[in-house]
């Protein structure tokens, strides 16, 4: 029964993912620039979103600090590549003339690159290696991670000197490692191609032996600690790979909307994507792609019509979901086919007993 | 100069104790995270605007409408949505947080989104030595120190409390005995939110007060209790000690904003080796 139901499990949620890749790769062609910006938002949106499905609907940590990782990633770059003949571009503005010594490694595009993912990797495992001990309860995990978030947001805001301040840094150059300026119309596919291949690595992942024991992890840790699993090992690596992807969704973010400012990095964004994952179901990736786009378009399409009314609909919407469609768009739909599979095949069995008896 | 810093330490970390003595409770004993709680401040905060600055009356009245009118919200919260949910942390958090940018918008749409201005009740100045303290700081420090007591009595001394902490400690049994569970937990609540709401009463009139300072707040109030521990009413005050006098002292010699990023990651440290926090009762 096992293996049959995870076969059914993953070719439906397949087919929507390759329906929704296939979609995003054909968008461009029938829409305005303005629309295939934001559309290229959404897509750093999406890994955005893949990175906490790993980490808060694999392994069941809620993490109300993600912004943290994107913003690190975003910020780390964005310094890199906005640096110009030894002077960042907001800072001329300011009357800074002369860039930090510690930005000088920067200048150089693949060590900025390298050195956006590297940084969120060292803040991770640093977090997780105080955080992830066997006896702190995973509510202070959520609750840490989401002081961090006020107080990163805080410092950016602060320290105008190094980060450009409540202004955030603008004209980021569209480049990616290399020192090229991409058009925009195939930085998109760029983008796309990203979003693609994290998506493969995650299920790849989650559909692994590691992925598998993750998923043990949040079912029962005690008993995997029993078992002799190192559950906080596991923790550890799986939190460091869940910034790290953080850490690019946010360089794809300041590379293709050339911004990057305070309000990207702070509580709201890390509990937007929480909300886009509720929606659309966490521990299957299909849920975090569809409840991005879903909400993501609500945003930009309806927030400035309704201004104030936005944020309380927003909040009325949370409550619906958590009330009615507790396990997400996906999720609901998920166990909907199994249930229905599962009858379906009594029914059968059913009938095939009775057919038998006479 | 060091001195200094001290003393206004003190006053950091007494409204830090009003503010996390409301979480605490709610926190510690119902096990309920409410991301609303910077909200129920600036509700309280509002509520003591609306009575001192709207209506005329005096601050006793200001006092007693913003305890009461957090408590009941508090009280609907938990009857209408928390009651449902009760040991689903994600799905609590989500709400909670639902909640809180509903009642920043509301808030906006009531009293508009700038900051509010309150006259402190008492005016003068108090010379220790060399400090010079407004007597509104001492009066905030009293009564923390009040509400500290009259929780601690209501707890551990009276009927109520009594039935407050065998819910918590094993409801099935506090059931069997005859005590209303979902009554205590109803009442619990919101006394939780009414502290919470009073605490934001108070600050008032020495802090910035707008529909969306709620998150100002509300990181202070869970690294305070996630330091001193919600196992007991002393948890809160140790936490709010330690991180109202080093974010004064950090702060005054370096840079607010440092000392708070100071701080949390001293937590981040420190639960390493206290996870329970600091104060931490013996469980079996």
């Amino acid at each position: 029964m096992k293996p049959k139901k995870k076969l059914a499990d993953v070719s439906v949620l397949t087919y929507i993912d390759i329906i929704v890749f296939v979609f995003l790769a054909l968008f461009p062609l029938f829409v305005n620039v303005f629309r295939r910006q934001i559309m290229a938002k959404c897509l750093c949106y999406i890994v955005f979103a893949y990175s906490l499905d790993l980490i808060w609907g694999y392994v069941g940590l809620m993490s109300m600090g993600h912004a943290v990782f994107f913003g690190i990633g975003a910020y780390v770059l964005a310094i890199g590549y906005s640096m110009e003949n030894g002077v960042l571009s907001y800072m001329t503005s300011l009357g800074y003339m002369e860039a930090p010594k510690l930005y000088y490694f920067l200048a150089n595009k693949p060590v900025a690159f390298f050195g956006a993912l590297l940084a969120c990797g060292v803040v991770a495992g640093i977090l997780a290696a105080f955080l992830f001990s066997k006896k702190v309860n995973s509510v202070y995990f959520s609750l840490i991670t989401f002081a961090l978030a006020r107080v990163f947001q805080l410092l950016i805001n602060n320290q105008q000197r190094y980060t450009g301040g409540a202004n955030g840094i603008t004209n980021i150059p569209r480049k990616l490692i290399f020192d090229i300026v991409i058009p925009q119309g195939a930085y998109y596919y760029v983008l796309l191609g990203i979003t693609i291949l994290v998506y493969l690595f995650c299920r790849f992942l989650t559909g692994s032996r590691f992925g598998l024991i993750l998923e043990a992890i949040r079912e029962n840790e005690s008993r995997l600690d029993f078992f002799g699993y190192d559950v906080t090992r596991f923790k550890i690596i799986i939190f460091i790979i869940s910034a790290v992807i953080a850490g690019l969704s946010g360089i794809m973010f300041a590379t293709s909307q050339s911004f990057i400012g305070p309000s990207n990095v702070g509580i709201s964004a890390s509990t937007a994507v929480i909300v886009w994952l509720a929606l659309g179901g966490r521990g299957n990736l299909t849920g975090a792609t569809v409840g991005t786009l879903v909400l993501c378009w609500a945003e930009s399409l309806l927030s400035e019509q309704l201004t104030d009314y936005w944020y309380i609909i927003y909040g009325i919407l949370i409550l619906l979901v958590v009330f009615f469609i507790p396990k997400g768009i996906i999720g609901q739909l998920d166990s909907f086919l199994y249930n229905r599979r599962i009858s379906k095949e009594q029914n059968q069995r059913l009938n095939a007993s009775e057919g038998g008896e006479k | 100069m060091l001195l200094t810093y001290l003393i206004n330490g003190l006053m950091t970390a007494a409204s830090l104790l009003m503010m996390s003595m409301g979480m605490a409770i709610i926190f510690g004993i119902m096990n309920v995270v409410n991301l609303a709680h910077g909200e129920l401040i600036i509700i309280g905060a509002y509520a003591s605007y609306t009575m001192i600055e709207i209506l005329g009356l005096p601050f006793g009245a200001a006092v007693l409408a913003s305890f009461a009118t957090t408590a009941v919200i508090g009280s609907l919260i938990e009857k209408i949505i928390i009651k449902k949910l009760y040991g689903k942390t994600a799905e609590t958090l989500l709400v909670t947080y639902a909640l809180s940018m509903i009642f920043q918008q509301l808030l906006k749409l009531i009293y508009g989104s700038g900051y509010i201005h309150l006259e402190s009740p008492i005016t003068g100045i108090v010379r220790l030595g060399k400090t010079i303290m407004p007597k509104y700081y001492l009066c905030i420090i009293a009564v923390a120190v009040l509400m500290f007591l009259v929780t601690w009595l209501l707890f551990n001394k009276t009927r109520l409390g009594l039935q407050i902490r065998a819910v918590s400690q094993n409801r099935a049994m506090a059931a069997c005995l005859g005590v209303n569970t979902k009554r205590i937990d109803t009442l619990t609540f919101a006394y939780g939110a009414g502290l919470t709401g009073l605490a934001g009463c108070m600050i008032a009139p020495i802090n910035s007060i707008s529909p969306f300072a709620g998150s100002n707040y509300i990181t202070d109030s869970f690294i305070t209790v996630v330091l001193g521990g919600v196992d007991t009413l002393f948890g809160p005050v140790v936490g709010a000690l330690l991180i109202g006098e080093s974010e004064s002292v950090v702060g005054g010699f370096i840079d607010s904003v440092f000392a708070e990023m100071i701080v949390v990651f001293a937590v981040v440290i420190i639960v390493r080796f206290f996870p329970r926090g600091i104060i931490v009762k013996e469980r079996r």
